[in-house]
């Protein structure tokens, strides 16, 4: 899926720079829109039919909660640090980091609600973050800790870099990473729009 | 805004409450696919007719890099220091 996610922007880029007019590349934004209304349904309809995980969460206890919430404020303020040297606003530089890894959707929502300019940034910098957390896992697991080694992917903790957690901690991380996805992308259709609006 | 989180809104309600057909819910991971396709496809659309962003794929580029890093170290330092109170069955605590 990742690379069939990839490919799909990359040949949208081609088009646009080669064969689509600029008239009417002027309605992609619609056509994102609808889009969006429609993935967002959907994606609401997975959460909605989570009860398992959120059963998982009561036997765990509340403390796990800790974990997404440490990798939402350790994100955003890290990204609100290094956007404001760049010249970013608070809202847009937390927006960015609101993506959490979720590269596809945080970048078509900042696209539609900002500027393409940031949707694109949005959308590098959390395809760059998943590509990272492949590579730091390991380490991070061995050098630090087996709670911190879920950190890095963010929301993808609980399908792509899922395998990954797991192999290098164990069955306890691993189930602990999937509920930490599984409450991120729940607020990343939440979160971002929410910093977006910020007027500062 | 308001209509993206009344779409996810209402999707959650549906879902809590198993109003969803199950002919439809077999089909919503390939829902999701084909959608997240087209948007992303005219997204790459928007990114390729924007001359704003094509000159400056580079800056873009070393911005977004940044920002994925700084992320992650904020990520890994938040939770380090959390982990105290974070309590687990313990099966494979390091």
């Amino acid at each position: 899926m990742s690379w069939a996610i990839l490919l799909s922007v990359a040949l949208g880029i081609a088009a646009g720079l080669l064969v689509i007019p600029e008239p009417l590349a002027q309605y992609s934004g619609t056509l994102i829109d609808i889009g969006l209304w429609f993935l967002l349904f959907w994606v609401g309809v997975d959460i909605g039919r989570s009860r398992d995980s959120f059963a998982k969460l009561r036997q765990y206890g509340w403390s796990v909660l800790l974990i997404p919430l440490g990798i939402a404020i350790g994100s955003i303020g890290g990204t609100v640090a290094v956007g404001s040297l760049m010249g970013y606003s608070i809202g847009e530089a937390g927006a960015v980091g609101a993506g959490f890894g979720w590269y596809s959707l945080s970048g078509v929502i900042i696209s539609e609600l900002h500027s393409i300019k940031l949707g694109t940034v949005a959308f590098i910098s959390n395809v760059v973050r998943e590509l990272i957390a492949f590579v730091i896992i390991p380490v991070v697991a061995v050098k630090i800790g087996h709670i911190e080694a879920i950190t890095p992917g963010g929301s993808t903790s609980m399908d792509t870099t899922l395998p990954v957690i797991s192999r290098c901690t164990g069955p306890e991380t691993a189930v602990l990473a999937f509920l930490n996805g599984v409450l991120l992308t729940a607020v990343v259709p939440v979160l971002v729009p929410l910093l977006l609006g910020l007027p500062f | 805004m308001g209509l993206y989180m009344l779409f996810l809104a209402a999707g959650i309600v549906l879902g809590m409450a198993d109003k969803i057909p199950s002919m439809l819910l077999t089909r919503s991971s390939g829902f999701q696919s084909w959608s997240l396709i087209i948007i992303l496809f005219a997204m790459g659309v928007e990114i390729g007719s924007s001359s704003e962003i094509t000159g400056s794929f580079y800056s873009i580029g070393m911005h977004s890099v940044a920002f994925a890093v700084a992320a992650i170290i904020g990520s890994i330092a938040t939770v380090r220091l959390f982990r105290p109170l974070i309590k687990r069955g313990g099966e494979d605590t390091p």
